[in-house]
């Protein structure tokens, strides 16, 4: 089944994105991005460390394309340096714009967030908006020309999976556009329905890297977007407050 | 002729001034402000390039790997050798590192 992602102008085969944090080392990383058959993995900027490991890109494995972030972000100046930054090292205009409001809930601070936006596109980005699970800020940051909106689920790392179901229907019907689930996914049947819904993707990583066996939950997700996306495609059945029979009654050999 | 000389002049006074400031200069370890930390060098030129190449060197770090701001604005590879820096700049050297 033909069925490929693109994403400014790229196809892609993978619906699901890969964050590469957490992972107890790099063999296991590299192991768990294997399995999870991801294209994209995102990737963080940060502080040349003079004592320590400072070649990351190096042990990743190439085949990827890159998605940097700029999480960790408070406000639109430090936002917007860390892209032109990302974009310098690992000559992408790609960005997933990560602007968060407090250290305890890293939520997306939507006003500071929709701002910065309008400056990275003007500046030649392509965004994709990490957000918050609110239908109008989603349409909001499509409308402004974001190639791609990433509403969360759950708090970043949180594990909780989907809280507001009614929300994530309602983003997906009003924006035309590519949107990712971005973070609280827990188990693969989180990604499994978030793809039901008809998003076009997931971007996940505590899940996978946090896990007791990072490569199979890898896998897991795997299976489960893919199995998402194409119940999806296929059209679910109508929802039902009655039985349907599947058997029929006729030729039942009799009523006693 | 006598415009001519006192041009000459001029120029010689600028040079011997440069020459006394250069070496004045030179000679003295300027500090900068590295990634929040605060670092004193000596440098044979206040070129952004010459802070950069100083600070890596001896760590086996490859310059194509690092990306560099000035005092909060990016400066991109090309213009390095092109930025001069003054005492107590702001620099941030980064690079790629694992991230959701």
């Amino acid at each position: 089944m033909m069925d490929k992602l693109f994403i400014d102008g790229i196809s892609f085969e993978s619906r699901l994105i890969m964050g590469t944090s957490l992972f107890p080392n790099i063999e296991i990383l590299n192991k768990s991005l294997e399995k999870s058959g991801s294209e994209i993995i995102t990737m963080a900027v940060r502080r040349l460390n003079i004592s320590g490991e400072n070649d990351f890109i190096k042990q990743v494995k190439k085949k990827f394309r890159f998605l940097p972030n700029t999480a960790g972000c408070f406000t639109k100046k430090e936002a917007i340096l860390t892209a032109e930054l990302a974009r310098e090292l690992l000559q992408t205009n790609w960005i997933k714009l990560e602007l968060i409001s407090d250290e305890e809930m890293l939520l997306p601070d939507p006003i500071e967030l929709f701002e910065t936006c309008k400056e990275l596109i003007k500046k030649g980005f392509k965004v994709f908006a990490y957000c918050s699970d609110d239908p109008i800020l989603c349409k909001r940051l499509e409308d402004e020309g974001c190639v791609a909106v990433m509403p969360l689920v759950s708090p970043i790392g949180s594990g909780l999976g989907i809280r507001n179901e009614h929300n994530l229907e309602l983003i997906r019907k009003m924006c035309s556009g590519l949107i990712f689930v971005d973070a609280g996914i827990g188990q693969p049947s989180d990604a499994s329905k978030i793809m039901e819904l008809g998003f076009d993707g997931v971007l996940l990583n505590s899940s996978v890297a946090r896990s007791l066996d990072p490569p199979t939950m890898a896998e897991a997700m795997k299976l489960a977007v893919v199995s998402g996306r194409l119940g999806f495609k296929s059209g679910l059945i109508e929802k039902s407050k009655l039985a349907l029979n599947s058997t029929t009654f006729k030729g039942k050999i009799s009523n006693f | 002729m006598m415009l001519k000389k006192s041009i000459s002049f001029f120029h010689q006074r600028d040079l011997i001034y440069n020459f006394f400031v250069y070496s004045k200069t030179m000679n003295t370890e300027k500090n900068f402000l590295i990634n929040g930390l605060n670092y004193k060098y000596k440098l044979s030129n206040f070129h952004l390039s010459c802070l950069i190449e100083k600070f890596i060197e001896k760590k086996g770090i490859d310059s194509s790997n690092i990306a560099v701001a000035l005092n909060e604005t990016l400066v991109k590879k090309s213009e390095w050798n092109k930025t001069k820096i003054s005492e107590n700049d702001r620099i941030e050297i980064v690079v790629p590192f694992a991230g959701g």
